[in-house]
């Protein structure tokens, strides 16, 4: 087993905890995506949401990725199902950076580091918000196309709220900050619950 | 409970399609939807898009699942254009915006949907196989689709249990994270292990290609929707170039 530790190629166990971890990522962040995108507020704040909630779950995985790559698997199948639920090509394009970012913050710490973890998973979080890419920019030209669909007031009334363009980056403020929040609780839930009884 | 992907073939008694022909025309769609304007050519291409996952629904025998969807477009589609004029700028600001860009969104989870259902999780992976897509992908990918229902089963379990026994209300929102989550976890992992000792036994690791059960393959429906397909996409690629 040790020689199997030493060694940096993932093999079947780590595929399978990709997978795992995959899985409820993906599964909270459509429920979330579902529960708070009927309002229009609470879309805006699908990320920052998402972000607290998934503390518990991904700091666990997070201490358990030891290789270089388990998180950016994760980031490419959330990126293909993105594309194949029609939310377009931007989580996958920009999220291969951020899962990258991720890697070398987790490498940074020499993928045992917890404060390293809790930061990597801060800026995870921006997964949520590459959804937000396209409404910010794309639907724009769209809405300018639709214009003589719908009428002036209501291309007017639509497009106010894509166009405030400090609407985006005090976003991904904002989600970084609850990653870290999210962060910290799931580390401290952590240890009260997993270390304690000896699963980790 | 029924897995995602289903564990049986998926039938000769519907309209057999490869998954890699489901995948291109989910990208299709959602490509169509997201990116075109409704200008040029694809005044027409835009509405036959939106009949496309009708289609789909339809053959696969979900009548309800067709109806549902038919009905959430055309809410989708004519409530903005109808209510719009009546209601104060600041609710059209926040709430049409969404509805608006809903329209574009259902047709493509549709044929997600569509894609989902009718697949089953071997021919899924032979599919992927045949597209070379590596092992580190294919693995995470097949061991997903297995935990959606487990995932979903624990949950419903550990919510039981937890109104059983009176803790972990909505009122406290942080105490209902930890009851819930933790267990959650806690279960998941060990089914997680058991899982990977069961697939581990089965030669997950070998070095050698796996063989599969599922013949996949390509037969005439399926190049008449790639053809189909190809030729919106090949028009999206010229209209966002030229501007026809």
């Amino acid at each position: 087993m040790s020689s199997k530790e030493t060694s940096n190629r993932l093999n079947g166990k780590d595929l399978m905890n990709v997978g795992i971890f995959t899985a409820v990522f993906l599964v909270i962040e459509i429920i979330v995506a579902c529960v708070l995108g009927v309002f229009p507020m609470g879309f805006l704040l699908i990320s920052v949401v998402e972000a607290i909630i998934l503390g518990i779950p991904m700091m666990l995985y997070f201490i358990r990725v030891k290789k270089f790559g388990m998180i950016l698997i994760t980031v490419v199948i959330n990126g293909v199902i993105m594309i194949l639920t029609g939310m377009g090509p931007d989580a996958l394009r920009y999220g291969f950076f951020i899962g990258l970012l991720c890697e070398l913050i987790m490498y940074w710490g020499k993928y045992k580091s917890a404060f390293k973890a809790i930061l990597a998973y801060a800026v995870f979080g921006l997964i949520a918000v590459t959804n937000y890419i396209h409404w910010l920019y794309a639907s724009e030209e769209w809405l300018e196309g639709q214009r003589s669909n719908y009428g002036d007031a209501f291309v007017e009334g639509v497009s106010g709220a894509f166009s405030a363009g400090w609407v985006f980056p005090i976003l991904c403020v904002v989600t970084v900050v609850a990653g870290l929040i999210g962060g910290f609780f799931g580390k401290t839930v952590l240890k009260k619950h997993f270390v304690k009884s000896g699963l980790i | 409970m029924d897995t995602i992907l289903r564990n049986t073939k998926a039938s000769s008694r519907q309209l057999y399609l490869d998954p890699r022909t489901k995948i291109l025309l989910c990208i299709t769609v959602s490509t169509v939807m997201l990116a075109m304007d409704n200008t040029g050519i694809f005044v027409y291409i835009i509405p036959v898009m939106t009949i496309v996952p009708l289609i789909f629904l339809a053959i696969i025998k979900s009548p309800m699942t067709a109806v549902y969807y038919g009905i959430l477009y055309l809410v989708a589609f004519f409530v903005p254009k109808m209510i719009v004029a009546y209601l104060p700028q600041a609710v059209n600001l926040l709430f049409t915006g969404v509805l608006a860009t809903m329209t574009r969104l259902i047709p493509g989870m549709s044929m997600f949907y569509f894609l989902i259902a009718t697949t089953s999780v071997s021919e899924f992976i032979a599919a992927m196989e045949r597209m070379h897509i590596p092992k580190v992908m294919t693995v995470p990918v097949s061991v997903m689709f297995r935990f959606f229902p487990t995932i979903v089963e624990e949950y419903h379990g550990i919510t039981d249990a937890m109104r059983l026994r009176n803790v972990g209300s909505f009122r406290n929102p942080v105490d209902m994270l930890e009851y819930r989550l933790v267990p959650l976890m806690i279960s998941l992992t060990a089914i997680g292990n058991d899982l990977s000792i069961s697939a581990l036994t089965r030669g997950l690791d070998a070095p050698n290609k796996r063989s599969n059960m599922c013949a996949i393959g390509f037969n005439v429906q399926d190049y008449i929707a790639i053809a189909v397909s190809v030729v919106i996409l090949i028009l999206a690629a010229l209209s966002m170039a030229f501007g026809i």
